[in-house]
């Protein structure tokens, strides 16, 4: 198989939502070609998979080939959202507060 | 004054929101949890990867008191964040992983405080008023 043929075989056919979780439970995906039903919004009509896997990481690492193609990848979680806000205790030494004020 | 109007997803008692991240490899898509009690806009660093940020682009590493003790991270000029219908440019944001699977990151203070913002928690919705730097 060729190179092409390898890459071609790693994406997907056009997908809902509903088809891409139902295809990949509870796992992270990359997403190009997203059809956006909003442009502030999440919700589309479909789009295709470039990467899939149960951390972060992997999808990432798999979308990589596809981004000189793509200009614009999406990183979702098809599972439910379960995390509580998380805060994280930034140590703000004079220097990291510097930077930040600089910023506002 | 145009309000903008963003409709975030029913996910119990959080906010999710969808932002849009440019650096110098492309753009990304991400779902971020709005925070108004974060100072810090915060994404992880597989999202910062995917746009073509690493931890030498960071201007100042940082360290990040935990459950689990303390560990490292960076601040990060990313050259665009688009959320909430408002595009800010050179953003500075966090990059920490949250020890959250289920999450991109957060949207803080450093972004919101550029708005005027309301939100519907009951019509799932918040309206924005864009001021300072940010555009609509």
């Amino acid at each position: 198989m060729s190179a092409a043929a390898v890459l071609a075989s790693e994406i997907s056919e056009p997908l809902t939502w509903s088809e891409i979780c139902a295809r990949h439970p509870d796992e992270w995906v990359c997403l190009v070609e997203l059809d956006q039903l909003h442009p502030n919004g999440f919700a589309f009509r479909t789009a295709r998979v470039v990467g899939h896997g149960k951390t972060r990481r992997a999808p990432v690492d798999q979308a990589m080939a596809w981004r000189a193609r793509y200009e614009l990848i999406g990183h979702f979680y098809t599972g439910r959202v379960t995390a509580r806000p998380p805060r994280p205790t930034l140590v703000l030494d004079d220097e990291t507060r510097d930077a930040i004020r600089t910023r506002r | 004054m145009t309000r903008l109007e963003t409709q975030f997803e029913p996910d119990d008692d959080i906010i999710v929101v969808t932002a849009r991240i440019t650096g110098p490899r492309g753009s990304a898509f991400a779902r971020l949890v709005l925070d108004t009690g974060a100072v810090m806009t915060t994404l992880t660093p597989e999202l910062a990867v995917t746009i073509g940020y690493t931890a030498r682009d960071g201007i100042r590493r940082t360290r990040v008191h935990t459950a689990i003790g303390s560990e490292e991270g960076f601040l990060l000029s990313v050259a665009k964040l688009t959320a909430l219908g408002v595009v800010a440019s050179n953003v500075l944001v966090h990059v920490f992983d949250l020890g959250h699977d289920d999450i991109d990151g957060l949207v803080g203070l450093n972004f919101l405080n550029q708005l005027n913002y309301e939100i519907r928690s009951t019509e799932r919705r918040i309206l924005v008023e864009p001021v300072a730097s940010a555009t609509a």
